[in-house]
């Protein structure tokens, strides 16, 4: 072996112990166990589907427009959660977003909601947030206007709601 | 030999390094908090349509009383997203001269429209935003 061979050794066995060192099993795992890590997500999500926008529908003598009038039907969405980590909530409403001239004039709104599935809830009023099991939940929206002077002229009528499912 | 020893003992602890696990981080499409620089935080999520039509989304910011957020912005603030599909929507968010800044960002779906009655379908995240001085 050279001298320079002899200078060089002792960086060729750092790099050698270095690559060995590297490579060797940690030390519970030189005693015999080990422990196997098992890494998983299962990311936070609400999917909100709104199957029918629900109609309102007068009653015999034109002062109420409701969706539980007949003719009328509930908007119903379903809301699908991966944790109990949302709530469900419904905007009230305060006015027509369509309306005949004087069809918004002494009128009251209401709008509730019923809920079925993994959560089960029935007439919460708008604006009460409910909060929402794992799984799959049935919204079912109702609205009505009432007109406490009159009755409702002839013409289209159109009131939005809004449904939200929030991260709690 | 201590110098030989030593680089044994400092290989040894990275090999064991690298067999811990670090602590997971990640930003959830509903909740996230996080910590940025500057006069406002950026935040990137994933919208997905359910519907089985290409429906018409925007994006809807809000402070946590559920007022606008003056000056955040969507991009893009609106979007037609086909059936089942999902695209990346990022949204800027000023401070506003808080250390701390709570919002929702919202993915409203297109109005669905009855006959007299519609209806408006909003997915809401909350996010936590901590500025870095």
């Amino acid at each position: 072996m050279t001298r320079r061979a002899q200078r060089r050794l002792p960086a060729r066995l750092l790099a050698t112990a270095a690559a060995f060192a590297a490579a060797a099993p940690p030390a519970a795992q030189a005693q015999g166990s080990g422990s196997l890590i098992f890494n998983g997500l299962i990311p936070d999500a609400c999917i909100l589907l709104i199957t029918t926008p629900g109609v309102l529908a007068p009653n015999a003598t034109n002062t109420e427009l409701s969706s539980q009038e007949t003719g009328g039907s509930p908007a119903l969405a379903t809301l699908t959660t991966t944790s109990t980590n949302f709530e469900v909530q419904v905007d009230p409403a305060s006015a027509f977003s369509v309306e005949p001239t004087g069809g918004g004039t002494n009128v009251s709104f209401s709008v509730d909601y019923s809920l079925a599935g993994v959560t089960i809830l029935s007439d919460i009023l708008a604006g009460v947030g409910s909060p929402l099991g794992f799984g799959i939940t049935f919204a079912t929206v109702d609205a009505a206007a009432i007109k406490s002077s009159g009755a409702f002229p002839a013409g289209a009528y159109q009131l939005q709601t809004t449904i939200r499912c929030v991260s709690s | 030999m201590r110098l030989v020893l030593t680089v044994f003992i400092m290989a040894a602890i990275a090999a064991q390094a690298t067999f811990t696990p670090a602590p997971a981080q990640s930003l959830s499409p509903m909740k996230g908090e996080f910590a940025s620089f500057g006069e406002a935080f950026l935040i990137t999520l994933t919208a997905y349509n359910p519907y089985t039509v290409a429906t018409r989304q925007n994006v809807e910011i809000f402070d946590e009383d559920w007022r606008p957020v003056q000056g955040a912005r969507a991009l893009p603030a609106e979007y037609l997203i086909g059936a089942g599909e999902r695209r990346a929507v990022t949204a800027l968010v000023p401070f506003a001269d808080s250390q701390r800044r709570r919002v929702y960002i919202c993915a409203a779906s297109a109005i669905a429209s009855g006959n007299g009655r519609t209806i408006k379908g909003q997915v809401c995240g909350k996010y936590v935003a901590h500025r870095l001085q």
